[in-house]
């Protein structure tokens, strides 16, 4: 039963449409899109105003009536359980540092939008913030990812990279400043990171991910992988991780870069639940299958390709995105199809290519 | 007219794909995803083209008198469609910091044409109206890409939690969040001109006041929304109507699903009050025998990649209206999007300009 000095507060991510004629009340989850309709009397409909964090269950009662006491308590129980009301100081009460919360406000009341339960909300914030990252390149896509990382409250975080800032990179890089030109992009980049969150704990390690590379010197105690390492060819570079990263059962986030860093939607790869980079690699092997390129006339082609600051902020955009979505919701993560997207600039559609588990995958298959 | 003396190259970033029909040959522009299937009746004319590396026009007529009148009249064509290139022309883009850029935009704007559009975009002045969780990005990328000329209007400092999906760090808490900008901008190199306006639009007056003083303004971003986008809107497209300034209502938050916002071109495209009505059309049914509950002052969740994934339509936007090139035309005219985050999907609704419409209507036609 619920506490009489219970505050509820309608919440703020939930609409509330009310039809007088059929008596009916519509909540609509802003976030999920879901909607609860409920055919309630009167004197409840004109409750929920006051279910403004003010007021307490007692309160609410007396407005309407000691007689309907008990309907009135399992009114308010109910929109508790669905997450449409929640105590007036939930926020304040939560249980994390208090510097970390402030920056997080906005993210904490997305994620309840999302979960519509405080204890979840607070579970995902805490895994986010306890969970090892490394990240692979930091380029075009790997600086953007880790502003991103950073700004949804993670903090442990591994920098990888062998190679310089170059003047070049302003058209394309998180965090470019002229003073970083020539300096290891790991090194400059955990510098800045480290005026971005303060508390963060971020390393970073001048390295080149090839197949000499003894990812587990670095990898040991990292949970989430993410490569950006596009050279010579994100594909390439992903098969040795990815192998690794089953072997390990590590999460591996294979992020934007495909074929002249243009605006790639990657891949989660969740071991043996979703497609490893094996199964992408027969896939798009098989679908390439004939589009073969004559060679080009030009044999230095690096300055004659192009790119957009916009196009790397989409898809890193939309690989903290997936990255957020596997954290607040395993289940419906692994239910949404996996696969490969590319945003066009041209349009601004978005082509998709579902990609399933090879069965015949020498790496995960069954 | 084209220069037939100038060396020409294929394009680093365009490939040329045999296909199973022996006459066709495909023109991938890997910037851009895009192809053109070209019939080339001669094989001889097809290794012309995938080995065009520093030739000219008149030395191919030369060498291959017989094919001469196909060279003479294909060539220009495929300048034009941006598979070749002058050689001069890519020599500058390779000794250019933003090399990117130039070869991005060089997948629609022809060799001969992409400087001059380029110092188009270089030369504009954007106005930029909020600077926090949208607008940060935007100014940011937008410097990024080569715009030069800023006038960033925002009264506020950066405060802890804006930090998770705005462009600031922990150390500028407290600052003014221009100033913080102005800041980074610089940091990028020299030539930036930057402006500051830290007031609050209260009014259209209040707009009126600064496009008066600034009269070179070439877009108008508004990426304030407090207390949200449309109320914003409202005050900031009149100044714009009247004054033919283009103007984008950059993303916002609009019920958990980023809006993508239009691209207004006065007089040209719907405008601010056609897609207002356009909606409203689009809503009647919905909600017709139903009110919603008021409530004041509601705090909606936000993350940091809803605010890149809106502001990287913003930055798309403006560079096409800057380019001022109609090689390059702006995509959200007369439309509205929307980016559902749960399936990384987009859709768009279409607008159009409305007759009984004060700006755009018959009367001012």
């Amino acid at each position: 039963m619920i506490d009489l000095n219970f505050k509820p507060y309608l919440r703020d991510g939930v609409d509330v449409y009310i039809n007088d004629k059929d008596k009916t009340v519509v909540f609509v989850f802003l976030s999920t899109r879901e909607r609860i309709q409920l055919n309630v009397e009167d004197y409840l409909v004109k409750l929920l105003p006051h279910m403004d964090g003010v007021h307490t269950t007692y309160d609410l009662v007396n407005m309407a009536g000691e007689y309907n006491k008990s309907r009135i308590t399992k009114f308010i129980s109910y929109l508790k359980n669905k997450g449409i009301v929640v105590n007036a100081d939930w926020f304040e009460k939560l249980e994390l540092d208090g510097n970390y919360k402030a920056r997080l406000e906005k993210q904490i009341f997305f994620l309840l939008d999302m979960t519509s339960s405080i204890e979840k909300t607070l579970h995902i914030q805490k895994k986010i913030k306890n969970t090892t990252v490394a990240i692979f390149g930091l380029g075009a896509i790997g600086s953007w990812i880790l502003v991103e990382l950073l700004q949804m409250g993670f903090e442990k975080i591994k920098l990888l990279d062998y190679d310089q800032v170059e003047g070049s990179d302003i058209n394309r890089h998180a965090f470019f400043i002229t003073d970083n030109i020539g300096l290891n992009k790991a090194e400059a980049y955990k510098k800045i990171a480290k005026k971005i969150t303060p508390d963060a704990i971020i390393n970073s390690h001048d390295i080149q991910l090839n197949t000499e590379c003894d990812l587990d010197t670095y990898l040991n105690d990292v949970d989430l992988v993410i490569n950006c390492a596009d050279e010579p060819y994100i594909g390439y570079t992903s098969i040795n991780l990815s192998r690794y990263a089953l072997r390990k059962k590590k999460l591996l986030f294979v992020a934007g870069g495909f074929d002249a860093h243009l605006a790639s939607l990657g891949e989660m790869i969740v071991p043996f639940k979703t497609p490893c980079s094996d199964c992408y690699n027969n896939y798009f092997k098989e679908s390439l299958k004939g589009w073969k390129p004559i060679k080009h006339a030009v044999t230095d082609r690096d300055k004659g390709i192009g790119g957009l600051i916009s196009l790397s902020i989409f898809s890193s955009s939309n690989a903290a995105l997936s990255i957020l979505q596997y954290f607040v919701d395993l289940e419906r993560f692994l239910s949404s199809p996996s696969g490969r997207g590319e945003f066009k600039f041209n349009d601004y559609s978005i082509d998709s290519f579902t990609v399933k588990r090879d069965i015949n995958c020498e790496v995960c298959g069954v | 007219m084209f220069d037939k003396k100038s060396p020409l190259r294929l394009r680093p970033s365009v490939s040329v794909i045999p296909t199973s029909d022996k006459q066709v040959w495909e023109f991938f522009q890997s910037n851009t995803r895009r192809m053109k299937h070209i019939k080339l009746a001669e094989p001889e004319l097809a290794e012309i083209l995938y080995s065009l590396n520093g030739e000219t026009i008149d030395s191919l007529m030369k060498e291959h008198k017989h094919l001469e009148k196909a060279i003479e009249s294909l060539l220009p064509v495929l300048i034009q469609w941006s598979m070749i290139e002058y050689v001069t022309v890519a020599n500058e883009i390779e000794n250019n910091d933003n090399y990117r850029v130039l070869n991005f935009l060089a997948d629609y704007i022809p060799s001969d044409q992409l400087l001059n559009v380029f110092n188009n975009l270089e030369n504009s002045t954007v106005l930029i109206i909020g600077v926090g969780g949208v607008g940060s990005w935007i100014a940011l990328g937008l410097a990024q890409s080569g715009v030069k000329n800023f006038i960033l209007c925002d009264p506020d400092t950066v405060k802890p939690h804006n930090l998770n999906r705005s462009l600031f760090y922990d150390s500028d808490i407290g600052e003014l969040k221009t100033k913080v900008i102005c800041n980074k901008v610089d940091s990028f190199g020299d030539g930036y001109n930057i402006i500051e306006i830290n007031e609050m639009i209260n009014s259209s007056g209040d707009v009126v006041k600064i496009l008066d003083v600034y009269d070179d303004i070439n877009l108008v971003i508004n990426a304030s929304d407090f207390p949200n986008v449309d109320t914003t809107s409202e005050l900031i497209f009149e100044p714009c109507m009247v004054r033919n300034i283009p103007h984008i209502v950059a993303g916002g938050y609009n019920l958990h699903l980023s809006l993508i916002g239009p691209t207004i071109i006065p007089h040209k495209t719907a405008c601010f009050k056609c897609i207002g009505k356009g909606l409203e059309l689009q809503q009647q049914e919905d909600f017709s025998s139903i009110r919603k509950l008021q409530r004041k002052k509601r705090n909606i969740g936000n993350i940091s990649p809803l605010a890149g994934i809106s502001a990287s339509f913003t930055i798309n936007e403006s560079i096409r209206v800057l380019c001022q090139s109609d090689k390059l035309a702006p995509v959200m005219t007369n439309k509205r999007g929307e980016f559902n985050f749960l399936t990384s999907e987009v859709a768009f609704s279409n607008y159009e300009k409305l007759d009984d419409c004060f700006w755009c209507g018959a009367k001012n036609a």
